[in-house]
């Protein structure tokens, strides 16, 4: 089941998301604490859209794996948003912090998954 | 199952008071001027907050709403102060068969409440008044001109200025031997906004069983909470052991000692009558405040009375952060409140981030963690495990 291209984009696009947080943390995302995407509205917003992006690219190559390619790239940026946090350093609420974020993250790459499984099928009919 | 993250929420409170303040007059910021002073830049990701032991906003807030301070003295002399609604206040002086002895007035005259910014007008019955600047040193407070009324009157002949000094923030007769006046209270009574007031008196303890079998000696400050008349709630201060009791019916019980704050050194102050009215107060407000708060969090700012509590009173030795830590785009929603008292619950406990996973290594961060669970689960109502604290 886990299909590792989907699950390096999902970190990837997650990585991403946090380099561009962490160039314009304190100007675009009007940060206040570390660069973190939970720490801004703004910054969940963009590493949920990028999430989607990503699992809607990586959904819409193969109707039938989209679901699971999805929950790929899910798990993925789940993987690199622990080591982001570890890397930063967790907090007292830590735990919470990635049930919170994963829970962000399935929701996004969900919904790619499912835009990129729509899109396909609207292609190939 | 609301109370015990609600007693969680309290110790918030209380800190409301640990972190705001010595009931000594403190020195005061002197304003900058204007001109061209370069914009100073706070570090991102740092708590900032007051200095520990010295009174706060907040603390100065809480007490700004006091409507009127009663002390009673062991001498029958009653100071009764009021404060007007231009922001001046006046204490009055009666003796034991109830006859006026003196006035004392508070005037501001500049722009703030610093010390300097005021007049000050002592009128003893017995004839020769005194008419002086306040110090740049001394914030007056309602307790502060009580405080100040007493000392004059036991001074006496205080009417030319010349025979006066400061001495740690009360006007003397110069050379005057030592005054504890809060040692020679016998009962305040706080009437603040909304109908809250709080009575404290003085009484000992003898022998008194306690959590665990431990016994409590010595002196006690008694306080009762009214509402409209009506008592909802208690709080005892006992000196010697250092332990504060509570009970507000419905709202938060609990306690705390030293041992609890020895991460901050126990308590970084000397616990008083005024500040256990106030922080009795605090108690209930604060809750009342938050619940309102929670109704319309949407609008409100990110930053919760817990919150700004725990800012100072936490952060600073657990390297926590102000708010939810690692979730700070929620500071303004009403998961705001377990955030705070997650903290708290940490704090008071010596918990760390590494007590998540080392569940074995203390059943009370776990609770704490718990509760912040049950707490997020129920979208920051209250509404959380009974976790006791």
């Amino acid at each position: 089941m886990i299909r590792w291209p989907s699950a390096l984009v999902g970190g990837a696009a997650f990585l991403m998301a946090h380099l561009v947080q962490t160039l314009a943390w304190r100007t675009w995302f009007h940060g206040t604490f570390e660069p973190w995407f939970l720490n801004s509205g703004r910054a969940v917003a963009v590493t949920a859209a990028l999430l989607v992006v990503a699992g809607a690219v990586v959904s819409a190559s193969d109707r039938r794996e989209s679901i699971i390619r999805g929950a790929n790239v899910a798990g993925g940026a789940l993987v690199a948003m622990i080591g982001v946090l570890s890397v930063i350093g967790p907090g007292n609420l830590f735990p919470i912090v990635i049930v919170i974020g994963a829970a962000i993250a399935v929701a996004s790459a969900g919904a790619g998954a499912l835009a990129g499984w729509g899109l396909r099928r609207a292609r190939t009919g | 199952m609301t109370t015990i993250l609600r007693r969680m929420l309290w110790l918030a409170s209380i800190a409301s008071v640990l972190w705001l303040t010595p009931w000594r007059p403190q020195a005061a910021v002197p304003p900058q001027a204007g001109g061209n002073a370069p914009v100073r830049t706070a570090p991102a990701g740092h708590r900032i907050g007051a200095t520990p032991g010295h009174k706060g906003a907040t603390d100065y807030w809480l007490e700004s709403q006091t409507r009127r301070l009663t002390a009673r003295y062991d001498d029958a002399t009653v100071a009764v102060a009021e404060r007007g609604s231009d922001g001046n206040f006046e204490t009055r002086l009666t003796d034991r068969a109830g006859s006026e002895v003196g006035r004392f007035t508070v005037t501001r005259v500049g722009p703030d409440g610093n010390g300097g910014d005021t007049v000050l007008h002592y009128v003893p019955q017995t004839g020769g008044s005194l008419h002086v600047y306040g110090d740049q040193s001394v914030r007056p407070t309602l307790a502060w001109a009580n405080a100040q009324a007493f000392t004059l009157l036991k001074d006496r002949s205080v009417s030319d200025a010349s025979n006066l000094e400061w001495q740690q923030g009360m006007i003397r007769r110069r050379g005057a031997a030592r005054l504890d006046v809060e040692r020679q209270l016998s009962e305040l009574h706080t009437e603040w906004a909304g109908g809250l007031s709080v009575r404290t008196v003085r009484r000992s303890a003898v022998n008194l069983t306690w959590q665990n079998g431990r016994v409590l000696n010595g002196e006690v400050l008694v306080s009762r909470l009214m509402r409209d008349g009506v008592q909802i709630g208690s709080a005892n201060w006992f000196a010697r052991e250092q332990v504060l009791i509570w009970d507000i019916s419905g709202v938060t019980s609990g306690s705390l000692t030293a041992g609890q704050l020895k991460t901050f050194g126990g308590f970084p102050f000397t616990p008083d009558a005024e500040w256990l009215n106030l922080q009795t107060i605090a108690f209930y407000h604060f809750k009342m405040a938050i619940d309102k708060q929670a109704l319309v969090a949407g609008r409100q700012p990110a930053v919760s009375w817990p919150g700004r509590v725990l800012a100072f009173f936490v952060a600073p030795v657990l390297a926590d952060e102000p708010g939810c830590d690692g979730l700070h785009w929620l500071d303004g929603t009403t998961l705001r409140f377990c955030c705070d008292v997650h903290d708290l619950c940490y704090a008071k406990y010596g918990c760390n981030s590494t007590s998540w996973w080392q569940v074995w290594s203390s059943w009370t961060c776990n609770s704490c963690n718990a509760g912040a669970v049950w707490c997020f689960s129920g979208g920051g109502t209250g509404r959380g495990y009974p976790i006791y604290m």
